[in-house]
């Protein structure tokens, strides 16, 4: 061969190398194939439900979707649905009342109309979404902002007056047009989008010219005809009347009948605030599965607070009692404050003086009630509203004109033929207001990133510890104080016996539960947890909980489910091929008993018989600093390597602390590394884990060559992940010089201890592993390889859903 | 340097520039001082020359000013006597929490870059000073704002005599028409296009380069040829550009507000325009740390004003070169064929720029006045809105970020 064409020949393959390098490295390419973000943290648990098959109805014809979080929501668009057959609804399984998202399933499926369901954990938005023209939705859910979703023109339906701050608030960019009530509001909602007046569509009955509003069976057969009917409806969180009037209301069912209607908020939030209400004998409790609009139809006079309900009382022209409990102090100042709710939700800053709920209580012109300021002057406001019901007449008329413009009972029309010619309009170029706001956003959201990756680092390099968290023995004892989470996978038989072991563990089995995760199995394992069901009798303890997912979403979806669905305080993870000791859970909790401070409790694992030369180097391998005190000792610490802690197979978290780091990754599908990926976000956040000689028998073996090396290439890969995700964590990053350097660390380590019979097989493992694991990083040019034939399969059936 | 115990009106500065911009003000408002902003100035240009060009620029004009140091001065402390802050953008001392309960006043000092110059930072003023109907239109919806004229400008309409800068005039070929290069900063400049005309262009014409302030700080590697080339003119941030286009035939600009000012002053333009639609939403829209507190940010959009006048005819105010090949055909057409630009220059400078009469200057200072001794206006509906929408976004990302500097600092954690 010609020096000309060796030359040229490695001049190709240089290229070859580097662009098949560059490819690889590009976090866009991982995207392209996994349609993943690489993200290094998050909440992972937010997209994380039990997802039972949902019930759907759809409308092969539908352009239009109308969302739906709360059932409730279904009343807003329903006369706009009825004149537009290309339309369907959208229940939105994840969010709003997921609680009652099975009965509002059966409600619609009740009412014959056409839905479909979405749920963040399982649908491909882009897929699920590709069908529609427009979606209609009355609030800015997070999934209207999904860039899936960009392409799709979106539409605000507005749902009610009061609480400008939120009603008006900027998040209506996200929206392509807003059909609104009246000029008020599409003054207000113009900066940010295009508003065109409809009227109120889900209020058209009460125009039409000859109404007909069906009985309400449930609350005409509750009420006294010889009474006045007080309806009260109060509004959700810091602003709700709901605090302060529980005794007065109490004295007000005495003469009057009240219809009692909470707000959805507080009804799925809020339990404990409106419990006393709704179990109050002589109150006549509406559920969010009735029209909202036909409740006035009984009110002789309307209570309310900052709610929305006023202008609805207003715009049915009935008499109404506004309570006015909060100074404009507290509206500037603790209401104007941000609040963690929940793991998903804030209390948000809602209204301001200048709201119309706020101004209507304090312009003597705009009155539309009496206004009471305290508790006690209740019973004489509502005395006076009924007594003189013409006295707030024209205050009343005077907000009727100002908000409500159309009152001809056609609002569903003009809504449903704006979102007709919206079909066929094109999208505007975003306005110059949402721009730069997302400018603005963008640009402190990047800083926060910077200052956030910073933080951690130093946390990281200063070694800092958490706190001491909460002690074990603090615990609800309604709850169960434990939930063994496990996630499996097509290993009905090894599962079995591994439940076996969970229920016969030593450990109260009235303080834990085992929550089953089936990630979309496709052997028998649905069939055997039914008949560990049967066998192991649905009342008794522990109590098991059961989530078939509909499709294989990888391990750390999967257990994400599980940390979402799981009522205990702390979370313990196996595998579905584990055999527990009988002390299992009661070690790993007196491990938090006697260290107070730690986040995490784990041992390690055995695996059973004789172990192959494989099996010896994989155990040798992660343990090896640690020696002959992993079979003897305690082990605290923070950083990675100073406790062996943190395997999945055998470890037990605190849920709060699973739920402050976000759960686990779900980049990460195949059990490798998974682990080690949380461990590292636990570490960033400064929590301590506590190392304890507890073993299970795992049947993780590696008996063959092939085996090993299949091992060995999952985990290149998992570390290839890991260090994108952690770029400061080098000992994960599989370069070729690193490569060399983990191998001659490691044959120096062989040859340092003492404990290794046959070093030279250790050896040439070592070598043979790590260069595995370098080629590993190169997975997706390996996919027709068998091993992975199982992924593509899943992809491919998640793209069909 | 002050001679008076206090000042309630306090002009905030970071960079040379923004003395020339405050100048002519400052001297007829004897209630004012300067405060040079040293912690925002190492900040953005991770030097402290700003700080000392500053100090001497005021010193010379005998104008009272003192330096703020975020890490040595206690804000409280330091601005205690202050009751209005005029700044041009929000700097590190404006924007201390400390001051939120002072009247604050945002000065403008120029056009283009709509997507920044009009960003929604803008809401955290009390009052803007806009040099025309344009500005005023687009920050009414964020602040109260009124037109006052270009205050910086009003020598050229007040008749002043102009003294000629020796220093400059020695370096100058009275027999050569004068191109004065005025740069942007950053990915929107030209500067690195232009090196290899150099040569070329100090061959036809005298060459007066005065790159953005931050050129200086970012952009340096690029600046080192026009320091190489002996005939090109390099000024640094201490001279005053509404002076320096005294000595100009015509000017060239890319994506500075320096077109405007050209067009303020009716000076020919040329203007580079190197960055197609795509780049501006791509690229350009991507954030990045060029010092330890500065980063590149979207700056402008398509339908910015300096875009629009390059792709809307008439509102182009001279030739656009869409290659560096193009400039010295272009350079001619605008000195020897500059009318057809008129109509369009005439147009902009209605649209941009009222009172181009000399009495910005008062206007400026009568607006500041009107707001001592007034309280503090309240915000507005629009203002309260976004502010909550900017909160809500990352509210997660904030928790956690005082979760981490907590456990640093060793606090208790709940």
């Amino acid at each position: 061969m010609k020096t000309s064409n060796i030359v040229s020949s490695f001049l190709v393959f240089q290229k070859l190398l580097s662009l098949f390098w560059d490819v690889n490295r590009r976090d866009e390419f991982f995207y392209f194939i996994t349609g993943q973000e690489i993200s290094p943290y998050g909440n992972f648990l937010r997209y994380s439900t039990i997802t039972d098959d949902f019930p759907q109805k759809p409308n092969g014809a539908a352009r239009i979707g109308f969302m739906l979080y709360y059932p409730f929501n279904y009343f807003l668009y329903k006369n706009i649905y009825n004149l537009l057959p290309d339309s369907e609804f959208i229940v939105i399984e994840d969010g709003g009342a997921i609680s009652a998202k099975k009965q509002l399933q059966e409600f619609l499926i009740q009412q014959g109309v056409f839905f479909r369901t979405f749920s963040n954990s399982l649908n491909n938005p882009e897929k699920f979404f590709s069908k529609y023209d427009i979606i209609v939705s009355h609030i800015p859910a997070n999934i209207l902002t999904d860039p899936a979703l960009a392409k799709l023109k979106k539409i605000r339906l507005m749902y009610g007056h009061a609480k400008d701050l939120w009603n008006f608030g900027a998040w209506n960019r996200h929206f392509d047009l807003a059909l609104v009530y009246g000029k008020y509001s599409q003054k207000r909602i113009s900066p940010f989008t295009s508003a065109r007046v409809v009227g109120v569509p889900h209020f058209d009955k009460w125009f039409a010219k000859t109404p007909d509003f069906p009985r309400n069976e449930t609350i005409e057969k509750r009420l006294d005809f010889g009474k006045k009917t007080i309806l009260y409806l109060p509004t959700h969180g810091d602003l709700s009347s709901l605090p302060f009037l529980g005794e007065i209301i109490t004295r007000l069912a005495a003469s009057y009948n009240i219809i009692f209607r909470p707000h959805p908020i507080s009804r799925y939030r809020e339990p404990e605030v409106i419990k006393k209400f709704l179990s109050h004998p002589s109150m006549i409790s509406i559920d969010d599965f009735q029209d909202p609009s036909e409740l006035f139809r009984y009110a002789d006079i309307v209570l309310s607070d900052s709610s929305g309900s006023i202008f609805e009382a207003i715009l049915t022209d009935k008499p109404v009692v506004i309570t006015d409990f909060l100074d404009d102090g507290y509206l500037n100042k603790e209401h104007s404050r941000m609040e963690r709710l929940t793991k998903t939700d804030w209390k948000l800053p809602l209204t301001y003086p200048q709201s119309i709920e706020q101004i209507i209580k304090h312009d003597a012109r705009l009155r539309p009630g009496p206004i009471v300021t305290i508790p006690e002057q209740v019973n004489e406001a509502v005395r006076l509203g009924l007594t003189d019901p013409e006295h707030f007449k024209a205050g009343r008329q005077r907000v009727r004109l100002m908000l409500f413009p159309h009152l001809d009972g056609s609002a569903s029309q003009r809504a449903a033929s704006a979102i007709r010619g919206f079909l066929n309009e094109p999208r505007q170029a975003r306005n110059f207001i949402s721009l730069r706001i997302d400018t603005e956003i963008q640009i402190a959201r990047t800083k926060k990133w910077d200052r956030l990756q910073k933080l951690r680092k130093t946390v990281y390099d200063l070694n800092i510890h958490a706190p001491v968290l909460k002690p074990v023995a603090e615990h609800d004892d309604n709850k169960p104080m434990v939930s063994v989470v496990i996630a499996t996978f097509n290993r009905s038989k090894s599962l079995e016996q591994t439940l076996e072991t969970i229920i016969g563990q030593s450990f109260d089995k009235d303080c834990y539960e085992i929550v089953i995760v089936n990630d979309g199995s496709t052997d028998d394992t649905d069939m055997v947890v039914r008949d560990f069901f049967k066998k192991h009798g649905r009342n008794k303890r522990p109590s098991v909980v059961y989530a078939p997912l509909r499709q294989n979403c990888g391990i750390s979806a999967a257990r994400n489910v599980g940390i979402s669905i799981a009522s205990g305080e702390f979370i313990c993870f196996t595998d579905d091929d584990c055999i527990l000791p009988p002390g299992w859970i009661e070690e790993l909790m007196d491990g938090f008993k006697r260290y107070p401070e730690v986040a995490a409790v784990g041992g390690w694992y055995r695996v059973p018989g004789e172990n192959s030369f494989y099996d010896q180097y994989i155990f040798w391998k992660p343990l090896r600093k640690f020696g002959s005190k992993i079979f003897s000792q305690n082990i605290r610490g923070t950083n990675l390597s100073d406790t062996p802690a943190g395997n999945t197979a055998n470890i037990c978290f605190r849920k709060r602390v699973l739920e402050m780091i976000g759960g686990f990754n779900p980049v990460i599908r195949f059990s490798s590394l998974d682990d080690f990926e949380l461990k590292q976000r636990l570490r960033d956040h400064g929590f301590v884990t506590l190392y304890i000689p507890l073993f299970v028998d795992h049947a993780k073996e590696c008996k063959t060559f092939s085996q090993f090396l299949r091992f060995n290439f999952i985990r290149g890969w998992a570390s290839d992940i890991y260090f994108r995700l952690h770029p400061h964590v080098d000992h994960y990053n599989f370069s070729i010089l690193n490569t060399v350097r983990f191998i001659r660390r490691e044959i120096a380590d062989i040859y340092l201890d003492g404990g290794i019979k046959h070093k030279a097989h250790f050896v040439a493992l070592s070598t043979i592993a790590n260069i595995v694991r370098y080629l590993g990083k190169f997975y997706w040019f390996f996919l027709p390889l068998d091993m992975f034939s199982k992924f593509a399969e899943t992809e491919a059936a998640m793209e069909n859903l | 340097m002050r001679d008076k115990t206090t000042y309630p009106i306090a002009f905030i500065a970071w960079l040379p520039a923004h003395f020339f911009l405050y100048k002519r003000v400052l001297k007829i408002l004897p209630e004012a001082e300067v405060i040079i902003d040293a912690t925002h100035a190492s900040d953005s240009t991770n030097s402290s020359l700003p700080v000392i060009q500053l100090k001497e620029l005021l010193s010379l004009e005998n104008i009272p000013f003192r330096i703020f140091y975020k890490t040595r001065d206690k804000c409280e402390t330091f601005f205690k006597e202050s009751e209005i802050l005029i700044s041009n953008i929000r700097s590190t001392a404006i924007n201390s929490p400390a001051n939120s309960q002072k009247k604050q006043i945002r000065i403008d000092y120029g056009y283009s870059k709509d997507l920044w110059t009009y960003g929604t930072w803008n809401r955290y003023f009390d009052l803007a000073l806009a040099h025309g109907p344009y500005t005023k239109d687009r920050l009414s919806s964020m602040t109260n704002a009124v037109i006052t004229g270009a205050s910086q400008f009003d020598g050229w309409f007040s008749n002043d005599s102009f003294q000629h800068d020796p220093g400059i005039v020695s370096k100058m070929d009275p027999r050569k028409k004068t191109l004065l290069y005025l740069p942007t900063h950053g990915d929107l400049s030209s500067i690195a296009y232009i090196t290899g005309l150099l040569s070329q262009i100090t061959a036809a014409y005298n060459l007066i380069v005065k790159p953005h302030p931050l050129s200086f700080y970012h952009d340096a590697a690029f600046l080192l040829a026009y320091q190489n080339e002996p005939k090109v003119i390099l000024l640094n941030d201490t001279y005053n550009i509404a002076e320096i286009f005294h000595y100009a035939d015509i000017v060239l600009s890319d994506n500075s507000g320096s077109i405007f000012e050209s067009v303020l002053v009716n000076k020919p333009v040329v203007i580079a325009d190197f960055w197609n639609e795509e780049y501006l939403l791509k690229e350009h829209s991507q954030m990045k740390q060029i010092a330890p507190r500065h980063w590149k940010i979207p700056l402008t959009y398509e339908k910015s004003i300096e875009q629009r006048i390059k792709h809307e005819p008439d509102l182009t105010p001279g030739p656009i070169i869409r290659s560096a090949n193009d400039l010295m055909r272009s350079i001619e057409e605008g000195l020897y064929d500059s009318s057809k630009y008129e109509p369009a220059r005439s147009k902009l400078s209605e649209m941009l720029f009222s009172y181009r009469d000399g009495t910005a200057t008062n206007r400026v200072a009568n607006a500041i006045k009107s707001l001592l001794g007034k309280p503090k206006p309240e915000r507005n509906f629009l203002s309260l809105r976004v502010s909550m929408e900017i909160i809500r976004a990352d509210k997660g990302l904030d928790e956690e970020i005082e979760y981490l500097e907590g456990l640093i600092q060793g606090k208790e954690i709940e």
